[in-house]
């Protein structure tokens, strides 16, 4: 889809290069984790080294989509790419106001909670209550902050593979399936 | 249902006439699964399904293979945020061309004159019109006839199967147990538009839910996250020895009988959701099923959270977490631990 023919210019190659043999280098180190601990095997150790891999390719992702979209200013930018980018601008922002519109609902149906008067024959059941409203509160916080981060992150994964496709083979990162024949059976 | 806990046996079951039909992640298992026993299918229901290997669609999102393909599968897969960010119907369907080229799936040519049916409510915030658009490009590629597939994004519902019930979430609910009213059944529409000329669905069942033990299907290993009963329904008449159909219906993630819902980070075991059970018994299969000798069969995927096996929700593979090897997951071929159990299912059947 998209592929591009054309070549990069020497000194954005060798800023690329650069950046690239980092990303690399993450990748590698991320791979070697992998195959020293297989998923299914060894969870524990790859619970510990999770923190690290996943900030590690958070930070390659952003600098090879960074790679990318230079490479795609320089010598891919025409109207419909504009629109597309546009159009994923306006899609992020559609699901930023749903976000909102669910995080005032929640603050909303809180509210009404609190104002409601309930029965407590007990101190035990009158303390539960005030809690009950203090843990909402904290499921509204948590759920709003994964909300964000997941829109956060859905829009680097999403970019990054934007570029991929529109850069083909010139893109930084690897973008095609595994390989077929990796699966293939006797 | 009685208490027993049965073994699967075999009816006279009519080959190559059987069918599949899910929801999210099962609809996602229903295309693997047709893909990988096409011999077997004669047709399909995908609701609010994605195409083949799908997950596999953008190794570069994070370094680790087993991140990269967790993170397509939600982000490409499910929620893409414009069309050109969801998954590519040509670049999949080559996928699968290769795969069946390399034996690892049945041939593709068995997919002509397959009946397909997909639906995507134009509501569900869970996966996304536009993926279910693509299953709908792909299978059309995959040279599934036009006239063959019916393809319904008309409906304002949310992330669910839809009947008639009045106790189901409204509509445009994208919440658990994702099962929502919208005055209708769904499961007639898939069964009617796999299957010509079918009876009207039965006022009252006269077969038996049956209670079966599946773990022989995947050897009890845990990474197959297949819960240890699976659950299927046998009209009357079949049991009498009637020629037969099955139909496989794959629940969603959050849907098995055994799903348990974690609240920060627990196992919430004291308030078990009956999600389950009302999947297997409200969702109109069993009634269209009983006057027209289809053994509803309901295999069962179960959560786990920790210990190398990342599933809280209990959903079918789809993003290669029972695979060994996180590099080269195997989860869509005839080998994969899962379509190897629910293959093993309908073939003890006899389909």
């Amino acid at each position: 889809m998209n592929e591009m023919t054309i070549l990069p210019a020497p000194a954005e190659q060798t800023a690329a290069s650069r950046a690239t043999a980092v990303a690399t280098a993450a990748v590698t180190a991320a791979e070697a984790v992998q195959k020293t601990a297989p998923a299914a095997r060894a969870a524990a150790v790859q619970d510990t080294l999770k923190m690290p891999v996943l900030f590690g390719g958070w930070a390659a992702r952003s600098a090879t989509s960074s790679i990318d979209t230079a490479r795609l200013l320089a010598f891919g930018m025409d109207l419909h790419t504009w629109g597309e980018l546009f159009q994923m601008q306006q899609a992020v922002v559609e699901r930023l106001t749903l976000q909102q519109q669910t995080w005032m609902q929640g603050w909303a149906a809180w509210n009404r909670e609190r104002a409601e008067i309930r029965g407590a024959n007990t101190v035990t059941k009158l303390v539960e209550q005030e809690f009950n409203l203090v843990a909402q509160i904290g499921q509204l916080l948590i759920d709003q902050t994964t909300n964000l981060i997941a829109l956060q992150e859905n829009i680097e994964v999403s970019y990054a593979y934007w570029l991929n496709q529109k850069l083909g083979a010139l893109s930084s990162t690897p973008g095609v399936q595994t390989p077929v024949a990796a699966v293939a059976r006797t | 249902m009685s208490n027993d806990i049965v073994q699967l046996r075999n009816y006279n079951v009519k080959k190559g006439e059987s069918s599949i039909s899910g929801l999210s992640s099962g609809a996602f298992m229903t295309v693997q699964l047709h893909l990988a026993h096409s011999a077997s299918f004669a047709g399909v229901g995908v609701i609010a399904g994605g195409p083949f290997r799908c997950s596999e669609s953008f190794r570069g999102a994070a370094p680790l293979a087993e991140d990269a393909y967790v993170q397509s599968a939600e982000y490409i897969c499910m929620s893409p945020l414009t069309p050109q960010t969801g998954p590519s119907a040509p670049r999949l369907a080559q996928l699968a061309h290769d795969t069946a080229q390399a034996g690892a799936i049945d041939p593709l040519s068995n997919l002509k004159g397959d009946r397909v049916y997909l639906f995507t409510g134009s509501r569900d915030t869970v996966v996304y019109s536009e993926v279910v658009k693509c299953t709908h490009r792909f299978y059309e590629l995959l040279g599934v006839a036009s006239d063959d597939i019916l393809f319904d994004d008309t409906v304002p519902a949310g992330h669910s199967i839809v009947t008639d019930n009045p106790e189901d979430s409204l509509l445009d609910t994208n919440q658990p147990p994702y099962i929502n009213q919208g005055g209708f059944m769904q499961s007639h529409r898939i069964l009617r538009h796999i299957y010509d000329g079918l009876k009207a669905p039965a006022q009252q069942t006269t077969g038996r839910l049956l209670r079966f033990d599946q773990t022989e299907f995947f050897g009890g290993e845990a990474r197959a996250s297949m819960g240890e009963f699976g659950y299927a329904y046998v009209p009357r008449a079949v049991e009498e020895g009637a020629p037969a159909r099955v139909h496989v219906v794959l629940h969603g993630c959050k849907q098995g009988y055994s799903y348990v819902n974690y609240v920060y980070g627990r196992a919430d075991v004291t308030n078990q959701a009956p999600y389950g059970n009302r999947y297997i018994t409200t969702t109109g299969y069993n009634e269209l099923a009983d006057s027209n000798d289809i053994i509803v069969l309901y295999p069962q995927a179960t959560g786990a959270d920790g210990g190398g096996l990342q599933n809280p929700d209990g959903c079918w593979d789809w993003w290669g977490y029972t695979s060994d090897d996180p590099e080269q997951p195997d989860y869509y071929s005839r080998d994969a631990i899962q379509i190897k159990a629910l293959h093993g299912m309908l073939s003890r059947l006899g389909g």
